[in-house]
């Protein structure tokens, strides 16, 4: 589904992706660690188009796409959730899914609102994510972690095959961030979806193999238990000196 | 049933009585009343089409003039030149699509070479004076710094059947009437519609809504070429009402439309009719009053309310609804 294929890139004289190799494969879901600065979200920004590789290759569903604008690359299906929660505060819970679930719609499409049977796609999302009763209120006075899920709910709908959840729990209490990975885990089912997360609870709860990344390069790749029991992570991730 | 419909909504009381009370005023004042009303119900269209793009796609133009200028001289021009009864049709078709291109081509290079916000804004400001500078040359077409009057009179109706004379100011208003109310029906279906949401979308978070599949640019020069068609139909509008000069397209014009609908509330539609009423009938009013300090009380008051009511009239009367003015209102 995605390859990344010897990716380079630097920002004047520092180097964020120094021959980076990723494969996910259909239907995976796959989560990204690394230390502050190690170019993880470069990575979603590289993927969807929003900054330029200086060289290498990003294959999607086959097709290298780093030649393509943002919202070419979001019509081949590639949907994101970014760090915190980027949803459209003044405007209702319903509008902001409406507008997620037909991005890839025509013009004459949008001003007769035709929407091509999206309605009970974001009745199934209002009801999964439990917000029924929010869904004529302004999206911006929902709390941080419901925006979170709303913003999860818009990635849905965006009818995604490559799905890239940048921090999807951050700032979230411990109760949201389990009712989150449960989430990510019932909804996502059978997605093709990346995930950048710090939080470790959240990672094992993921269930989800686990790419650890270090100055633009892969460092290693594994089942959370194969990661947290390599030397090198412990050292350079989890704080553990040896 | 009706009954029962406006006894729960006391919306459509007011509806109905203004829109009666609109339809009767030309039989009951006289007709320098009735064709200054004629006149700012023009200015609310071209307050309307400033709302779409201001108010709800977050674009800042402070040029916005040019359209209506554009509108009015392409009026005013093509009725020079086409010499053919039923040319007034013609004229203002081609009042909207001068503005519409000119809308296309700066949209066109601008919101595709993501130039937004403020500088957009100084882009358009810049513009005024170049287009007021391009009309002031081209005298032989536009007639210059003395404005442009030897056209022949605008007609509706049927070309040799039944003819309707524009400068009939019951004929211009009633014209003006139901083009203000098509327009303001215009507005608020496309804002109602998807397109409308995400060019809302657009106002609050550009970016994001590029990542959700849509061209950004594309949707912006759209709603910017409607808006500018619609304002170059005000400017036509307004040709039977004034007088075609290179003060139309004035920096003035362009910051006193602003005013309007920041005074009526930005985002509402509805409010670009209610601020631009409010305002001009309060400067005629100081105007008289006021021979040269009426400027300084508009400005006074477009402070005051910016400052006291951010979402203007119609937003205020919103927030504090109508239930305490109309008793009658259920729950």
């Amino acid at each position: 589904m995605l390859q990344i294929e010897n990716l380079h890139k630097r920002f004047g004289g520092l180097t964020v992706m120094d021959g980076l190799n990723i494969n996910v494969a259909e239907g995976e879901t796959r989560c990204i660690i690394g230390p502050n600065g190690t170019g993880k979200t470069t990575l979603f920004n590289l993927i969807t188009g929003k900054i330029k590789p200086d060289s290498g290759a990003i294959k999607i569903g086959g097709r290298n796409v780093v030649s393509r604008r943002v919202y070419e690359i979001a019509r081949l299906g590639v949907s994101r959730k970014f760090q915190s929660p980027t949803i459209f505060g003044d405007l209702t819970v319903e509008d902001n899914l409406i507008i997620a679930a037909t991005g890839r719609r025509n013009f004459t499409d949008l001003i007769l609102s035709r929407r091509h049977g999206a309605e009970s796609r974001i009745e199934e999302i209002l009801e999964k994510l439990e917000f029924g009763e929010f869904r004529n209120d302004r999206s911006g006075d929902l709390s941080h972690g419901q925006r979170q899920w709303l913003e999860i709910g818009m990635v849905l709908l965006n009818e995604p095959d490559l799905i890239l959840l940048d921090e999807p729990t951050a700032g979230m209490t411990l109760a949201e961030t389990a009712r989150t990975a449960d989430l990510i885990r019932q909804v996502l089912h059978g997605k093709t979806t990346l995930v950048i997360e710090h939080d470790i609870a959240f990672v094992r709860r993921l269930e989800a193999p686990v790419t650890v990344l270090f100055r633009g390069k892969v460092m290693c790749e594994g089942s959370f238990e194969d990661i947290a029991e390599d030397e090198q992570v412990r050292r350079i991730y989890l704080g553990e000196n040896p | 049933m009706i009954n029962n419909v406006l006894y729960k909504q006391p919306k459509f009381w007011v509806l109905g009585i203004l829109f009666l009370a609109l339809c009767a005023f030309p039989q009951v004042t006289s007709g320098y009343q009735t064709s200054l009303l004629a006149k700012f119900l023009v200015f609310g269209i071209f307050a309307l089409s400033l709302d779409l793009i201001w108010g709800y796609s977050g674009i800042v133009n402070f040029g916005h003039a040019i359209f209506f200028g554009a509108g009015a001289y392409a009026m005013g021009i093509a009725l020079k030149y086409l010499p053919f009864a039923g040319a007034t049709y013609f004229a203002v078709i081609f009042a909207i699509l001068v503005p519409m291109l000119i809308g296309i081509l700066l949209g066109y290079f601008l919101f595709y070479g993501r130039v937004g916000g403020v500088f957009f804004g100084v882009v358009t400001l810049a513009l005024t004076g170049v287009v007021q500078s391009i009309i002031i040359i081209s005298s032989d077409l536009t007639g210059g710094m003395n404005g442009l009057f030897d056209f022949a009179p605008p007609k509706l109706g049927i070309p040799g059947l039944i003819e309707f004379d524009l400068y009939s100011p019951t004929v211009a208003y009633y014209t003006v009437l139901a083009a203000a109310i098509g327009c303001y029906l215009l507005a608020r279906y496309i804002v109602n519609s998807d397109f409308g949401r995400v060019i809302q979308a657009i106002r609050e978070d550009e970016d994001r809504v590029e990542y959700l599949g849509y061209n950004v640019p594309f949707l912006k020069v759209v709603i910017f070429a409607i808006a500018c068609g619609m304002a170059g139909f005000s400017g036509a509008l307004y040709v039977p009402l004034g007088f075609i000069s290179p003060d139309l397209l004035s920096i003035e014009r362009s910051a006193v439309v602003l005013v309007w609908v920041a005074v009526g509330g930005r985002g509402t539609l509805i409010g670009a009719f209610v601020g631009t009423l409010a305002v001009s009938y309060m400067q005629t009013f100081l105007s008289d009053q006021f021979v040269v300090l009426w400027l300084l009380f508009i400005g006074v008051l477009a402070i005051l309310v910016i400052l006291i009511w951010p979402t203007g009239i119609v937003g205020f009367a919103k927030r504090y609804s109508l239930r305490s003015i109309f008793p009658f209102k259920q729950s």
